[in-house]
């Protein structure tokens, strides 16, 4: 089954670095796709594929665009989650907030991914794991994003569907 | 009953000089022990295999460790104070076929064996 995975911007992910890590193809923001933040003052919403922000009302305002939804803040609302469900949006989790931390503070973010994840799948929302990686330290192989995702998920199927199906679709594909 | 194993190929991001192979291969072990904890160190029991060219190794685990030394790898993030990442690029159940794999990534032909001949009847 082929494998997708995205990563922010500044991230170099060539070719080399793709096969490398097993990809089919690596999307990465700035280049492959627009990515929204609405912290920034983010006029015009136009093409972007990708919206992230702090606040929720802000980011259910644009799961109307059917997009990716990153948001920054750890927990999920129930009115955002209900919002990516009716309009087929799909929520970003971040893997990176997991590498990039460490002790209690990573413990955390993985108990709250746990938490949104079980959230999003009760209300049927589509999730997409992905590395979103600032630079190649903290890019992830296919094997290491499955893994990651069995501990926040614990079902390799949704797992494998949502490094390949869900990921690809940023592409508009 | 034999333990069954997994050798896992991993992408280091440095380069391992001969004389600091025994300090990375400690330093290693302490970064694996800070992320599984005494009880999943122990249940994983990982182990440096080898070592090969191009900052790649091999690390061996128990069959049930695999998944949890694959997951500890892709946080650790330094080693012996230095900033570091790993890449697991395969695992396999033998050592030969990873192997295979490796050298095929490479771009090395695989040896072929040597044909043997029949033992002649007089």
């Amino acid at each position: 089954m082929e494998m997708y995975d995205i990563v922010a911007a500044g991230c170099n992910a060539d070719e080399k670095t793709t096969t490398l890590l097993g990809y089919k193809k690596i999307f990465a923001s700035g280049k492959d796709f627009r990515m929204s933040d609405l912290d920034e003052g983010a006029g015009k919403t136009g093409d972007a594929a990708m919206f992230t922000g702090s606040d929720e009302n802000g980011l259910a305002a644009r799961a109307k665009y059917g997009k990716f939804i990153l948001p920054k803040r750890i927990g999920v609302g129930r009115s955002l989650l209900a919002r990516i469900k009716d309009n087929d949006a799909v929520l970003c989790l971040p893997m990176e907030r997991i590498t990039s931390t460490y002790g209690l503070v990573r413990s955390k973010n993985i108990y709250f991914m746990r938490k949104t994840f079980s959230e999003a799948r009760r209300f049927g929302a589509k999730v997409s794991l992905a590395s979103m990686a600032p630079s190649a330290q903290f890019m992830l192989s296919t094997g290491q994003l499955l893994e990651l995702g069995k501990m926040i998920t614990g079902n390799e199927s949704y797992v494998r569907e949502s490094i390949g199906v869900v990921n690809r679709s940023i592409s508009g594909v | 009953m034999k333990e069954k194993r997994r050798y896992i190929l991993v992408k280091y991001s440095g380069r391992v000089a001969q004389e600091a192979a025994q300090e990375f291969e400690h330093g290693l072990y302490r970064e694996l022990l800070k992320m599984l904890g005494e009880l999943h160190y122990a249940d994983a029991n990982p182990k440096l295999a080898k070592m090969l060219e191009d900052g790649y190794f091999v690390l061996r685990s128990s069959l049930s460790g695999a998944g949890d030394c694959i997951l500890a790898l892709s946080m650790i993030k330094k080693l012996n104070g230095e900033d570091a990442f790993f890449y697991t690029t395969k695992s396999s159940g033998t050592l030969k076929a990873l192997l295979k794999h490796y050298e095929h990534e490479r771009g090395a032909q695989p040896q072929e064996k040597p044909k043997t001949t029949p033992a002649q009847d007089y």
